[in-house]
């Protein structure tokens, strides 16, 4: 719901209190009002029913229309009028209806008469009535009134708070930015532009500096190690050593290795997130495909492996050469690293696909995190745990698809396009 | 043989000197690119080893500037930054190979050695070992004059271990040698025996003397006597 929309609903609310609240002192104060000026009305009467005693001086009892005379003894003292409710039967309606009532003992020239005059009184409910419906429409009224000119304002008040929407949405922090936010004479919008723009500045400077620095790393942990391979192997030169010495330099020379390819890896992920393989051109995949499945050929011999292929000839994709390059030999390469020895794999190329299928240990722990950075789905120690995740970077970067099955025991990567 | 190493860390300049002395080259250190333009003004080389990141300057300006006043120097370089544009900038500016960081010593003498016979074209295009002689151009081995039947992984191999004589070669450095990077498994050593194995069944079969001497644990070293 939109922002406006939930501000005027909530406005309606109150405001249907306040009617509510208003309807009631409207009554109170019309009834009061009423009530006063009915009482005025008997008054006057009164004043013009003295006006004819005093000329008439009558002796009998005097009953007119919502009138009553009565002569009383002289000897009665006089009253204040006395004003009271009361019901009459109603001579045209001919039902009983609410008078106002005043009753009063009057000496007139040395005659007493009690004078007793009533009128119609306006009833509680008919006050009521016109006091309600009059709420209603005006509540009605201010609704519509209220609606369209908040949806009228919020376009204009609005509009460049959407602008600034569309600025975060537009926003990657992988991308140079120079954006100019609209100007706003608002000052919770000044505030919060300037707030977005000191953040989109500072992500990106995190970013650039993250970035900066898993280059850095990566590529200076090189030399080191470089350094340190190169003492070893020098050292391997010397003529004293005997096997157990050689084994221990071998194997430091073969952890020198893994780090500096771990070191390698994470570069390279982080490159392909920084979409610097950004040279996209028509790939031959068949001609690809054909190239490695020959390459690995020999490897999976030396394992016993029946590698098997089907490639859809004249299969060209868009992408980056060396990342398509890529995605084929890790999933050849992981095909061959999880296999048994004697064991099979089948490659197929598709119009529109690429799938390994390979035998091998079921995978432990959850298959959710195949793709996931040092997950292993074995205990291979030489496997990294690294490949998947870049396989699975390359497709992000490329738009494809890339799926995991158990088929028949067998697992089979799916990569679509 | 004259070799100019540019590299900024001493450490990793001597070890390659040492390797390199002893595989009879001459080599000598520069530390940044004003030094590397001074020895090259003062001295003649055959071939510059040159890192691409130094501490004043750009490795591949150096290599402009190589190409423009000294364009019959070989150039290898060698780079931590493992970056493609590098290696394919550097290729096109005329350096003769491009060998990543950390890499094996044997390995950076192969390269040099296949950069020498390249450069001359007309010289011997063969390694000879006793009575095995290896053909570069042709990727033929014989045995005293009979042609062995090799593998282009064997003969890479074989190529490899007599480039590097009397070395001990370790089992990754062989497989990082013949599959490169995409071939990571522990599974890669069995395979470098079963190549090792081949290869010496095939060198004796021929007749000739086995001069792969297996270093326990290790790996392989070629060389004459047991």
């Amino acid at each position: 719901m939109k922002l406006i929309v939930k501000i005027t609903f909530f406005f309606m609310l109150i405001a249907s209190i306040v009617f509510l609240i208003g309807a009631t002192f409207t009554f109170n104060a019309m009834s009061r009002e009423i009530a006063l000026e009915e009482q005025y009305f008997l008054e006057e009467r009164l004043q013009s029913v003295i006006g004819y005693l005093e000329r008439r001086m009558p002796d009998q009892e005097v009953r007119r229309e919502k009138m009553l005379i009565t002569p009383l003894d002289s000897t009665v003292a006089e009253t204040q009028p006395i004003f009271s409710d009361t019901l009459v039967t109603h001579a045209t309606l001919q039902r009983i209806e609410p008078h106002s009532k005043l009753d009063v003992i009057k000496n007139v020239k040395g005659k007493v008469y009690k004078i007793m005059i009533y009128d119609l009184v306006v009833e509680e409910d008919d006050i009521q009535d016109a006091v309600q419906e009059s709420m209603v429409k005006t509540y009605l009224l201010l609704s519509i009134v209220t609606l369209l000119l908040s949806l009228i304002t919020s376009f204009y008040v609005f509009r460049p708070f959407q602008r600034t929407l569309s600025i975060i949405r537009n926003f990657s922090v992988k991308e140079d930015f120079s954006v100019k936010f609209p100007n706003s004479t608002t000052s919770e919008f000044k505030k919060l532009n300037q707030f977005i723009l000191d953040m989109m500045t500072k992500a990106r400077k995190d970013y650039l500096a993250l970035k900066e620095f898993s280059e850095n790393a990566s590529h200076e942990i090189q030399t080191p190690l470089s350094i340190a391979q190169g003492k070893l192997e020098l050292l391997m030169e010397s003529k004293e050593l005997n096997e157990e010495q050689m084994e221990l330099i071998s194997s430091a020379l073969y952890a020198l290795k893994r780090l500096s390819k771990l070191g390698n890896s994470l570069a390279l992920l982080t490159k392909i997130e920084n979409q610097e393989f950004s040279d996209f051109t028509k790939v031959d995949m068949t001609k690809l495909v054909t190239r490695f499945v020959f390459d690995f050929k020999e490897l999976v011999e030396l394992k016993e492996i029946k590698l098997l292929s089907e490639v859809t000839p004249n299969v060209s994709v868009t992408g980056n050469l060396v990342l398509l390059e890529l995605l084929v030999t890790n999933l050849l390469n992981n095909a061959v690293r999880h296999n048994f020895f004697g064991g099979n794999i089948f490659v197929r190329l598709g119009r529109d696909f690429f799938e390994v299928k390979n035998t091998g240990e079921p995978i432990k722990g959850g298959v959710e995190n195949i793709f996931r950075r040092f997950k292993k789905g074995s205990d291979n120690p030489d496997s990294l745990g690294l490949g998947l995740s870049i396989v699975q970077r390359i497709c992000t970067e490329h738009g494809f698809e890339i799926k995991y099955e158990a088929i028949d025991e067998q697992h089979c990567f799916t990569v679509r396009w | 043989m004259k070799l100019l190493v540019v590299e900024d860390h001493e450490q990793l300049s001597t070890n390659m000197r040492t390797y390199l002395n002893q595989e009879g080259y001459v080599c000598e250190v520069a530390a940044n690119y004003q030094q590397a333009v001074e020895k090259l003004y003062a001295y003649e080389y055959d071939l510059v080893a040159l890192d691409l990141m130094l501490p004043d300057g750009n490795g591949l300006d150096l290599l402009k500037a190589i190409k423009e006043n000294w364009p019959q120097l070989c150039v290898l370089i060698i780079s931590a930054k493992n970056a493609l544009d590098d290696k394919i900038q550097g290729l096109n500016l005329g350096a003769d190979d491009y060998l990543p960081k950390p890499f094996h010593l044997a390995e950076l003498n192969a390269r040099l050695k296949a950069i020498f016979r390249r450069k001359n074209q007309q010289g011997d295009n063969s390694v000879s070992f006793e009575e095995i002689n290896l053909n570069t151009d042709t990727f033929e081995v014989t045995v005293n004059e009979q042609l062995l039947d090799l593998t282009r992984k064997e003969f890479e191999m074989l190529q490899y271990l007599m480039l590097n004589q009397n070395r001990v070669l370790t089992k990754q450095s062989i497989a990082e040698h013949l599959w490169g990077d995409y071939m990571d498994t522990a599974d890669s050593f069995d395979f470098v025996y079963q190549h090792i194995k081949n290869v010496r069944k095939k060198i004796t079969q021929a007749g000739g003397n086995d001069y792969i001497h297996t270093v326990y644990g290790v790996g392989y070293k070629f060389k004459k006597s047991a």
